[in-house]
C-alpha cells in the first residue's frame, strides 16, 4: 500500500496543528523526526484516520479514505504509553484484534503464538499486563499491533518510556521486524540518533510543517535548511554567523580562514555557518583546522562522552569530546574547527548553501 | 543480617548474636508503649468505675512501667523487655490486693501479653514455634529513630479523640451503672443480652438491606452519570459544581429538605405524587418511608461516587480510547474492557466509603422519619441512640456500640479483601 497526504491541514479552533502538508509514504520504514509539539502525533492521527483533516485528503493507493472510520481501515498503532487491555492476559490482548476481525480459533492461536515468539514474550502469555515489566508491556502492545498484519503501522515514540538498555535491544529487534514486512511503517521519534539507527526514510517535522523528507542518510548529510540541521542533530548544530569576502571566510570578529573545498564555490555575502558538536574538537587533528577561542561554561558528562559548552563571541558552542573529562568553568580554551566539516546556510532564508562532502563519498 | 548500622548510636544491653534478632523497632515500641499507657489510664480512671482504688493503683503502676518501657525503647535498651514481662504478674497481684475486680485484672494481664507480642514484633511468638514472616519485622537500622517522636503530638490528639473514648466504652460495656460511684461488674452480660435482642436483630436486617440497596443504586448510577458528563471545557466545570451541590448541604438540612418535599399537604414531591393518583405518605406507610429514605440517600451521596468515577475516567490516557477505536471495539467493549478495569481502584474506594457511611447513617433518617413509622426505618445508629440517650441504658448501649464497631470493621475488611483481589488486574 502507498499512503499519501494531499494538502492536508488540521486546525482545532484557532490553533493550527498541521500546516498544509503533502506527503507520500512508500512501504518500508518512514521515521517522523521532530521535537515535541512538532506535530508528529497529530500527523499520525490523521494518517490513521483517528482525526479528520480540516482540509485536504488522505489517499491509500490513490483511493480517497478521508473520513472513513478507523475500524474499517487496515491500521495498527503503538503508543508512548504501554496500552494493553488491563483485565486481559497477554494472550487475550494479542488475540483481541483478531477476535474482532472474526478469525477462527486455530488461526488466532497460531498467529498469537507466532507474534509472541517474534517479540519473545511467548513465555508470558498467561500473565496480566500489570504483572509485566515496562519492557514486556510494550512488547505486548507491539505484538497487538503486529498481529493484525495491518497495511499501515504507526509507532508513536514507542521506546521513549523504556530504559536505555531495553530501548537499544528493542530497537534492533524492531528494525528486523519492520524489514520483514510489506507495510507502510511510520515511526515517530524526537531523537536524531534513533532516526539514524532506524534508517529508511525520514520526514523532518517542526511546528506543524514538514521541513524535508527523503532517505535518512541523505537528509542528515544535506539538511535543506538551518532548522532541519538543528532538529536532526543532537546536541543541536552549532551556528555561527559570518561572511565570505574575497575568498576568505570570516566567523565573528576575529576568526578567518581561506574558503577552500565546498566553501570555495560560494558567492561573497553573509552566511550562517553550522558545525556538529562531534566535528569540533579540543585538540588539533590536522593542519587545516582553525582555532576558535572560547570560555568554558559547562561540561556535561553523558555516558562515555563529555559535552563541553563554551562561549565564543556571545555564541554558545557545544563540543562533543570522547571520554570523561573535567573542565574548569570560565577557563578560555581553543576549539578546533575543520573547514571541510562546515555547513553554510544563507543568512536571510536559512536555506542550505553548501554542505560538506562526506569523507570517502 | 547486613550490619550497616553505622548510624545507630546505641548498643543493646542484653547482647545477643546480631543474626538471631532483628533490629529493635524503637519508634514502634515507643508508640505502642504510649498507647498502652493511655489505655491503662482510661481503664483505671474513667468515670463511673465504682470503687476505683484498685483500678487507680493498677493504672499508676501501668503508667510507671510503660513510661519506663517508652524510655527504654527510646534508648533501645533490650533488657527492659524482660523487666516488662516480669512486672506483669507483680502488677496483677498489686491490683488484686487493692481490691481490683479479678476479671479486670485478668483482662489487664491478657492485654499485657498482647502488647508484649506486639512489642517484640513477633519475636515472642517464635518461642511457641510460630514463625512470623520477615515482612512484619520493622527494620530501622540506618535511620535516626528520634524523628518518630515527632509523631507524638498527632498521637496525643488521636488518643483524646479516639482511643480514650473507645476505652471508656469498653469500660461501660462490662459494668452495670446506676450513677456516679455505683457501678457493678457484669462481665459479658450486656453482650449476651444484646446479641439476643430482637430489636437489634431487626435493626441489623434493615441496616444491611438499606446499605445493599443504596450501594446497588449509587455505584452504577454514579458511574453512568460520570460517563455522561462532559470531559472538558466550561461545561465540565458547570456539571461538576451542579453534581457536587448535594454534598455541600449539611446532613440535617438534607433530612429537612426531604421531610418538607415529601409532605402530601405542602411538599412539592408528596403533593405531586398524590395528585397523580398515588397514595403516598411517608409518615404512615413503611414502604413509602423506605422509598423516601433511599431516594434521599441516593440524591445526597451518588455525587460522591460520580466525582470519584469522574476523576478515575479522566485519568485514563487518551491512547487507550484510540487503541480501542483502531481495534474496532464497540462503546460497550470500551467500557467493559478499558474503563471498568481502570476504574476498579476508585470504585473500590467508593464502595467502601458508601458502605461504611450508609451503615452508620443517622442524621438524615432521624430528621426525616425519626425511625418510623413504627420501627420501619430504625437503623442501627438510631436504635443505639434510643438505647443510650432515650433509655439511658449505658451498659447495653456500650456493648451494642462495640458489636456495631466490630461489624463495620469486619464488613469493611471483607469488602476490601474481596475488592482488592478483583482489582488486581488493574494496571
Amino acid at each position: 500500500m502507498r499512503l499519501a497526504l494531499d494538502d492536508v491541514t488540521r486546525r482545532i479552533g484557532d490553533e493550527v496543528h498541521i500546516h498544509p502538508t503533502d506527503l507520500a509514504l512508500e512501504p518500508g520504514l518512514n521515521v517522523l523526526l521532530g521535537p515535541t509539539t512538532a506535530g508528529k502525533t497529530s500527523l499520525m492521527r490523521l494518517m490513521a484516520g483517528l482525526d479528520r483533516p480540516t482540509t485536504g485528503r488522505v489517499l491509500e493507493d490513490g483511493v480517497d479514505v478521508t473520513g472513513r472510520a478507523v475500524r474499517t481501515r487496515s491500521v495498527a498503532m503503538v503508543y508512548q504509553q504501554f496500552i494493553n487491555y488491563p483485565s486481559f492476559t497477554v494472550y487475550e490482548n494479542i488475540a483481541s484484534p483478531l477476535r474482532l476481525a472474526g478469525f477462527d480459533a486455530d488461526t488466532i492461536d497460531a498467529k498469537v503464538r507466532g507474534t509472541a515468539g517474534t517479540l519473545r514474550i511467548d513465555g508470558l502469555l498467561d500473565r496480566l499486563p500489570a504483572q509485566l515489566s515496562g519492557g514486556q508491556q510494550q512488547r505486548c502492545a507491539i505484538a497487538r499491533a503486529l498481529v493484525k498484519q495491518a497495511d499501515l503501522l504507526l509507532l508513536d515514540e514507542p521506546l521513549v518510556n523504556l530504559d536505555y538498555k531495553l530501548r537499544e535491544e528493542l530497537r534492533a529487534e524492531l528494525r528486523a521486524i519492520f524489514a520483514a514486512r510489506d507495510a507502510v511503517v511510520v515511526y515517530a521519534t524526537t531523537e536524531p540518533l534513533e532516526a539514524l539507527i532506524m534508517g529508511g526514510n525520514v520526514v523532518v517535522l517542526d511546528e506543524g510543517r514538514v521541513l524535508q523528507s527523503g532517505p535518512t542518510v541523505e537528509v542528515y548529510r544535506r539538511p535543506a535548511s538551518m532548522r532541519v540541521a538543528q532538529v536532526f542533530s543532537d546536541p543541536p548544530m552549532n551556528l555561527l554567523s559570518g561572511r565570505i569576502d574575497d575568498g576568505r571566510v570570516r566567523l565573528g570578529r576575529d576568526v578567518g580562514f581561506d574558503a577552500t573545498g565546498h566553501l570555495a564555490e560560494l558567492a561573497a555575502g553573509d552566511y550562517t555557518f553550522g558545525v556538529r558538536a562531534a566535528h569540533l574538537s579540543l585538540a588539533r587533528n590536522n593542519g587545516h583546522e582553525v582555532a576558535v577561542p572560547a570560555a568554558v561554561e559547562l561540561a556535561e558528562i553523558s555516558g562515555s562522552e563529555t559535552f563541553v559548552h563554551a562561549e565564543h563571541d556571545d555564541t554558545r558552542l557545544v563540543v562533543q569530546e570522547e571520554g570523561v573529562h573535567l573542565h574548569d568553568m570560565g577557563r578560555t580554551i581553543e576549539l578546533f574547527l575543520d573547514p571541510a566539516r562546515l555547513f553554510a546556510f544563507a543568512a536571510d532564508t536559512g536555506g542550505l548553501a553548501a554542505a560538506p562532502t562526506p569523507p570517502g563519498g | 543480617m547486613n550490619a550497616t548500622s553505622a548510624q545507630t548510636a546505641t548498643t543493646p544491653v542484653l547482647s545477643e548474636p546480631a543474626a538471631a534478632r532483628p533490629a529493635l523497632p524503637v519508634p514502634i515500641l515507643a508508640l505502642v508503649a504510649v498507647a498502652a499507657l493511655i489505655t491503662a489510664a482510661a481503664l483505671g480512671l474513667a468515670p463511673f468505675t465504682g470503687r476505683s482504688v484498685g483500678g487507680a493503683a493498677m493504672a499508676l503502676v501501668f503508667a510507671a512501667v510503660h513510661g519506663a518501657i517508652a524510655w527504654g525503647a527510646y534508648r533501645a535498651v533490650n533488657g527492659l523487655r524482660l523487666i516488662y514481662l516480669a512486672s506483669a504478674p507483680l502488677v496483677a497481684v498489686l491490683g488484686l490486693l487493692t481490691g481490683l475486680e479479678p476479671r479486670l485484672a485478668l483482662a489487664g494481664l491478657v492485654l499485657w501479653g498482647v502488647y508484649f507480642v506486639v512489642l517484640n514484633q513477633g519475636q515472642a511468638l517464635r518461642w511457641f514455634g510460630i514463625t512470623v514472616s520477615a515482612v512484619s519485622v520493622v527494620d530501622t537500622r540506618p535511620l535516626d529513630n528520634r524523628a518518630w517522636l515527632l509523631v507524638l503530638p498527632v498521637f496525643a490528639v488521636v488518643s483524646i479523640s479516639a482511643i480514650i473514648p473507645l476505652m471508656t466504652v469498653v469500660n461501660y460495656s462490662v459494668q452495670d451503672i446506676f450513677g456516679p460511684g455505683q457501678a457493678y461488674f457484669v462481665g459479658a452480660e450486656w453482650f449476651r443480652e444484646m446479641l439476643h435482642d430482637d430489636r437489634l436483630h431487626g435493626a441489623m436486617v434493615r441496616q444491611i438491606l438499606f446499605s445493599l440497596t443504596v450501594l446497588a443504586i449509587q455505584i452504577p448510577l454514579g458511574v453512568a452519570v460520570a460517563l455522561a458528563m462532559p470531559a472538558r471545557g466550561w461545561r465540565a466545570s458547570v456539571a461538576l459544581v451542579l453534581v457536587a451541590l448535594p454534598l455541600l448541604i449539611p446532613w440535617n438540612v438534607v433530612g429537612t429538605i426531604w421531610q418538607i418535599f415529601g409532605r402530601p399537604d405542602i411538599g412539592l414531591g408528596g403533593w405531586a405524587l398524590n395528585n397523580i393518583g398515588l397514595d403516598y405518605n411517608y409518615t404512615g406507610d413503611p414502604i413509602d418511608a423506605w422509598i423516601t429514605v433511599v431516594v434521599m440517600d441516593v440524591w445526597h451521596w451518588t455525587p460522591l461516587v460520580v466525582l470519584l468515577a469522574y476523576a478515575g475516567l479522566r485519568a485514563i490516557p487518551d491512547a487507550f480510547y484510540q487503541a480501542a477505536a483502531i481495534d474496532g471495539a464497540s462503546r460497550w467493549a470500551t467500557f467493559r474492557y478499558i474503563e471498568l478495569p481502570k476504574l476498579a481502584g476508585v470504585l473500590m474506594i467508593a464502595v467502601l466509603l458508601r458502605f461504611m457511611d450508609s451503615f452508620m447513617i443517622y442524621t438524615e433518617p432521624f430528621v426525616l422519619t425519626g425511625g418510623g413509622p413504627g420501627n420501619a426505618t430504625t437503623f442501627l445508629s438510631i436504635h443505639l441512640a434510643k438505647l443510650a440517650i432515650g433509655q439511658f441504658d449505658l451498659g447495653p448501649a456500650a456493648a451494642f456500640s462495640l458489636i456495631y464497631f466490630l461489624v463495620i470493621l469486619l464488613f469493611s475488611f471483607v469488602f476490601y479483601t474481596v475488592l482488592t483481589r478483583v482489582g488486581r488486574g488493574d494496571a
